[in-house]
């Protein structure tokens, strides 16, 4: 088990999973999302860590899954064919319940250090994560799923929902119109913004500040705080509901085709994100 | 209905306002077991009378309160020979799930008049208030809960991430940092006065209140609470005994009171 763009390291009470492909401005294949979902299960098991940091590179947080890995999962079979539906079920649901399960199965604090604009399945992770530090103001979370001919996945149904408030929600997710730092920071999702320009050296503050500051804390009392706050919660009630309604609404727009079309498009450069 | 005495919290019913005030300023308000007993037999004495629309929170001098008296439960503690179970069921779990319970289903209208910092369970009473007005921009809240070996109490699991966003609610709860005006305003404080003195702020919102009330119909005001209430209560309910069930383990093991022991360490050797 191991990934090329994928780096993980421990140090003291921090698991530190580090996002590393900043050429291609840290976009995610498949694999390495389920990789992610695998060093969330070892950092869980492990009872010295307090605290999962999800930390990139570079200046771009993620573009978001990998489009090759998009195209890869396009079947050519016919739209009857029982092998295209358990493909395409397969492809949608290891990310929308098998990922999103690895989060919601979680103990300890997850922590996303944002490092510059987040899209897709990176920016619906980053929703997935108790807290949210920003580098700069620049930046921003985007859901373009309306402009790729899906829907929301990933738990965005629920958590753009939870922590933007409905209408902001409904406006970002029907218009994949992003997300604004501003906004993030305003409604305190971004709960604290570093305003630093060198990613290496924000990602070894964060860190530093968390050492620092677990130094006079009680360590089971943080995690007994988010067994309450989050494992006896509706809210993740809801978002294991919505492993299942995300997966059967997105579906059909799969085996229709008209996500790869658009994929397709944009790899071919003819479609670009709608900033 | 008898109840128990307490010298640092009074009330008076001037209908349709039941008014629940706190008089220990020279202990910054802390509370002792009983007081926050009283309190709650308080809140239910309010919620049975007809008369009484508004139950209101008020303190007097420079902190709301510094919630409760962490060095009367330690002596408690230690003077106890029960076994730690029953020791901690008795002074804390009943305690604080009856308090908590008797303001997640009150009835009335639960203002809390900020006159300076809540601190532990006295602000998660805050968060349980349906509104929230503060004197001057320099009161706050804190959960110091990772500092001493708790959890989360006084439903704060629920109350904070709803009213004030789950982000921030994890921020500040796991690094023991202070909400700020800033980060209440609009939130759960709905109004700041910007008056020093709490008397007079006190006695202006009373008038306030007495104004507004004149065109409306109270028993309006006292369904549509139930009917906005209902989005929170039962969470607030379940949520409650989880809460206190959790740290009665923490009390058990002996972690918060270490902690207090080394504080108490520490202020003497400062003293000294």
């Amino acid at each position: 088990m191991d990934s090329k763009y994928i780096g993980y390291s421990v140090d003291g009470p921090c698991f530190i999973i580090k996002i590393n492909d900043p050429k291609h401005l840290n976009s995610i294949s498949f694999e390495d999302f389920i990789y992610i979902g695998r060093l969330l299960e070892i950092a869980n098991n492990d009872a010295s860590i307090i605290y999962t940091i999800i930390q990139s590179t570079g200046n771009f947080f993620s573009a978001g899954g990998k489009i090759e890995s998009v195209l890869d999962g396009q079947s050519n079979l016919d739209r009857s064919s029982s092998k295209k539906l358990t493909d395409t079920f397969g492809m949608v649901a290891k990310l929308n319940v098998l990922f999103a399960d690895a989060f919601l199965k979680h103990k300890k604090i997850l922590i996303c250090c944002l490092n510059g604009p987040a899209i897709g399945l990176s920016a619906a992770m980053v929703l997935l994560c108790d807290i949210v530090y920003g580098k700069d103001n620049n930046g921003y979370l985007l859901f373009p799923f309306s402009n790729l001919g899906f829907v929301a996945e990933l738990g965005t149904s629920v958590t753009l929902f939870e922590k933007l408030g409905y209408n902001s929600a409904m406006e970002h997710l029907i218009f994949s119109s992003p997300v604004s730092n501003k906004e993030l920071i305003e409604k305190n999702i971004i709960v604290k913004n570093y305003n630093l320009d060198n990613t290496d050296v924000y990602n070894k503050q964060v860190i530093l500040d968390l050492k620092d500051k677990s130094k006079k804390l009680y360590g089971p009392s943080i995690l007994g705080m988010k067994k309450m706050i989050f494992h006896e919660s509706t809210y993740k009630q809801n978002l294991t509901k919505s492993q299942a309604l995300e997966t059967s609404a997105t579906l059909p727009f799969w085996l229709e085709g008209e996500p790869f079309k658009r994929f397709q498009q944009m790899k071919n450069k003819e479609r670009k994100h709608k900033l | 209905m008898e109840l128990p005495h307490s010298n640092i919290i009074s009330y008076h019913v001037t209908s349709p306002f039941f008014i629940i005030k706190f008089t220990g300023p020279r202990s910054l308000n802390s509370f002792t077991k009983d007081d926050y007993l009283y309190l709650g037999q308080l809140l239910h004495l309010a919620d049975k009378d007809d008369s009484v629309y508004f139950t209101i929170l008020q303190s007097c001098g420079t902190f709301f309160s510094s919630g409760a008296n962490f060095q009367g439960i330690a002596k408690q503690a230690k003077n106890s020979n029960d076994p730690e179970l029953s020791k901690w069921l008795k002074n804390f779990v009943a305690t604080n799930l009856y308090v908590t319970d008797s303001f997640a289903r009150h009835s009335k209208v639960l203002i809390a008049c900020l006159n300076g910092p809540a601190i532990g369970m006295s602000a998660a009473i805050v968060g349980l208030c349906d509104i929230v007005y503060a004197n001057t921009e320099k009161v706050y809240l804190r959960f110091p809960f990772a500092s001493l070996g708790l959890i989360t109490e006084g439903g704060t699991s629920i109350t904070l991430p709803k009213k004030l966003g789950n982000n921030i609610a994890y921020q500040k709860l796991m690094f023991n940092e202070i909400f700020t005006h800033a980060d209440l305003k609009d939130k759960v404080i709905n109004k700041t006065y910007y008056i020093e003195d709490t008397e007079e702020f006190n006695k202006t919102i009373l008038n306030e209140l007495n104004e507004k009330i004149k065109t409306l119909y109270l028993p309006s005001c006292l369904k549509m609470k139930k009917m906005l209430q209902s989005n929170l209560k039962d969470e607030i309910v379940k949520l409650n005994s989880l809460e206190v069930n959790d740290a009665l383990q923490f009390w058990i093991d002996g972690e918060p009171i270490r902690r207090f022991d080394q504080l108490e360490n520490r202020n003497r050797k400062v003293k000294l």
